[in-house]
């Protein structure tokens, strides 16, 4: 179960530090449209796909616009493994 | 749940975001433009949080498309909004997935600069068949056309050189023939003999029905269209809907909105054409336009003389299995002309 957990985690730390050209040092000390400079509109589409491609699901209507920090995005994807 | 149908219990909230993001039209104007559809499926949702708050639009023009007997439903999308900053992050790309959910075939026009950026990201391809046509028939619009392709120092002649031109283009009347075009102000429930007809003889063509057609133009506050049908011996066999308009140049636009004929009848395709850019010419119109997707529709326009102008994209997602590809589909100006006021 943690192997899985630290699996989706390093995954989303690898796939939002390739959105945003972060470093996975920087991403897993906290990420946050507030605090990543290029977060927008466009960018979260970016990150939507990009995190959608990698773990094979695809997010609901209303997931969408929560997935702004890697606790959010680890218990959506989560929910949807 | 923060996103919600748009339906007759909406809040006020809802309509002070598209007056305010949108344009000032107020309540009354957004329940006229999305309420009169005659749907089951919703035709809007919008993104209210628990305080109330509205972060999000996104307005739906139902309609259906016809191919090979059997009908697909599609939604134009439009007035697609939000919030500006970090609070409407992702509410867009939440609204349109509802959209997409709630249709067959989501489509859009042409799209604002974000909305060309965002939808290739989410897989969206586009179709270059529909192209705008124009036919120049006066010689105050062809003498200002030919003054921006001119050097300063030969601009002077410009409006001589409208004037020779004139001899030449504009439009002509139609020859004497068995057809008619004959006024009315509604479209007749009768007319869905017809309409039934002719989507057959079709490839793929986009719904209208005359119950569509009157929402979209006779039922059109002060729109100012055109009604008429296209008759032979006195019996109908298509329609023709137009409309003359100023353009931001403070040119008057003919406008052929949308004709409906037998494909099989070239002749009377050609006829009705050309008596629409006659009676254009008539009612003041300094040029004509026209949108055609077709090869057969821009065949008839270049054979009234219309010159190609602009490819009009339509953006396309997924389609229903068995739907035509959208290159095919045989449509004018009608099918979005609503969704832009």
């Amino acid at each position: 179960m943690n192997d899985d957990r630290q699996g989706i985690r390093r995954g989303i730390v690898e796939v939002v530090g390739a959105v945003f050209g972060l470093v996975p040092e920087s991403v897993e000390s906290g990420v946050s449209p507030a605090s990543v400079e290029n977060w927008n509109s466009e960018k979260h589409v970016e990150l939507v796909v990009a995190l959608e491609e990698r773990f094979g699901c695809m997010f609901d209507a209303e997931e969408v616009p929560e997935l702004t920090s890697l606790e959010q995005m680890e218990a959506i994807i989560r929910r949807h493994a | 749940m923060p996103i919600r149908p748009l339906d007759l219990h909406t809040s006020d909230a809802v309509f002070d975001f598209l007056d305010a993001i949108v344009s000032r039209r107020g309540r009354t104007h957004w329940e006229w433009k999305y309420g009169g559809q005659h749907q089951k499926a919703p035709c809007g949702f919008y993104w209210e949080e628990s305080d109330g708050r509205v972060l999000g639009f996104i307005g739906l023009m139902h309609t259906d498309l016809h191919a090979a007997g059997k009908r697909h439903p599609a939604a134009w999308f439009v007035d697609w909004h939000v919030v500006p900053g970090e609070r409407g992050i992702g509410v867009g790309l939440g609204l349109l997935r509802k959209a997409e959910a709630a249709t067959g075939a989501l489509l859009t026009l042409q799209g604002s600069a974000d909305t060309q950026s965002i939808l290739p990201r989410l897989g969206w391809k586009r179709s270059f068949s529909p192209e705008t046509w124009t036919l120049p028939v006066t010689a105050r619009f062809l003498s200002a056309g030919i003054a921006e392709r001119m050097p300063t120092w030969l601009r002077p002649f410009a409006p001589a050189a409208g004037v020779a031109a004139r001899y030449f283009r504009g439009a002509q009347p139609s020859p004497r023939a068995d057809f008619a075009l004959v006024d009315i102000q509604r479209f007749p429930l009768s007319y869905d003999a017809v309409w039934e007809a002719r989507a057959a003889e079709f490839a793929s063509i986009m719904r209208r029905d005359p119950t569509y057609l009157n929402y979209l133009c006779a039922d059109y506050p002060d729109g100012g269209y055109h009604l008429q049908l296209l008759q032979r011996r006195g019996q109908t066999l298509g329609h023709l809907i137009s409309r003359v308009d100023g353009d931001r140049r403070g040119f008057r636009r003919g406008r052929i909105v949308d004709l409906l004929w037998p494909p099989a009848d070239r002749a009377l395709g050609a006829w009705a054409l050309r008596s629409a850019c006659w009676q254009l010419q008539l009612a003041g119109a300094d040029y004509i336009d026209l949108v055609a997707s077709t090869p057969l529709s821009g065949e008839l326009a270049r054979d009234a003389r219309f010159r190609r102008r602009t490819p009009v994209p339509i953006w396309y997602h997924r389609l229903v299995a068995g739907s035509p590809s959208p290159d095919t589909w045989h449509i004018t100006f009608l099918d979005c002309d609503r969704a832009y006021r």
